[in-house]
């Protein structure tokens, strides 16, 4: 299976920021995989316990954000996680269907 | 759907005719020749998001429009409002770039859908997904006074 550049690159970001006790990245980019256009990201940490789910991602799209605050990539679906909750529950939401624009 | 289309009319950024053409065809020759008086400057940019998110109780930033969504993640937060039973307003932000990009800044937040209650960001795709589940999402449209108790 493709693993490209840009996902270690996600995935070693993340856990040098993180530090998470669970990470998976996966390409979910619509098209070939090589575009490495859209991620999902779950992650579990104690960096994230005490705040919120906006407060959580936007951490998230901190740490991968280009500095004028775009992301390298064309979309992020982020599960971010603490290790309680992640022992309560371990499912994460599927990816929507696109819906064809894409752009 | 006639309010909802009215509504979207209002706020001056989309259109019925305009999210008929961007469903046909997404070129950039399509936008550039319908594109409204939208100020052109960082600030003026800035005036009118807070304008929109200010008077429209329910804001969603989308691609596409709701009967026409471009993209599966704005798609979600359509299906989510229409499932909440709200009155929403929505800007296709694929018809203007500088909306598009000024939503970002304007919520320090670097993707799209974007989503606002009562002038505050509630979030993304994720977020909204996540607070519609648990329960927090109608409580955030019932305070708004959008959702009847």
């Amino acid at each position: 299976m493709f693993h490209g550049p840009r996902q270690a690159w996600v995935e070693a970001r993340l856990r040098e920021r993180f530090t998470p006790t669970h990470l998976e990245v996966v390409n979910e980019s619509h098209g070939p995989k090589e575009n490495e256009s859209h991620f999902f990201a779950c992650i579990v940490s104690e960096e994230f316990e005490g705040k919120k789910a906006l407060d959580r991602h936007r951490l998230v799209n901190a740490a991968l954000q280009n500095p004028d605050g775009t992301l390298p990539f064309h979309a992020l679906r982020i599960a971010a996680k603490t290790p309680a909750q992640w022992d309560a529950d371990s499912r994460v939401p599927p990816a929507p269907r696109c819906a064809g624009g894409d752009k | 759907m006639m309010l909802l289309l009215a509504r979207q009319a209002r706020i001056g950024r989309t259109t019925t005719v305009r999210a008929a053409a961007a469903a046909r065809a997404l070129s950039h020759a399509d936008f550039e020749t319908k594109r409204h008086a939208v100020p052109n400057d960082d600030q003026g940019v800035r005036d009118l998001i807070g304008e929109q998110v200010s008077k429209n109780k329910v804001m969603l930033y989308m691609k596409g429009t709701p009967a026409a969504p471009m993209c599966g993640f704005s798609q979600q937060v359509v299906r989510i409002l229409h499932a909440t039973g709200v009155e929403f307003s929505s800007v296709n932000v694929l018809e203007d770039d500088s909306i598009r990009e000024g939503i970002k800044q304007y919520s320090q937040w670097p993707t799209i859908p974007q989503l606002y209650v009562d002038g505050e960001f509630v979030g993304g795709c994720d977020i909204v997904t996540q607070a519609f589940q648990s329960g927090e999402l109608d409580k955030t449209l019932k305070e708004a006074g959008v959702l009847k108790e």
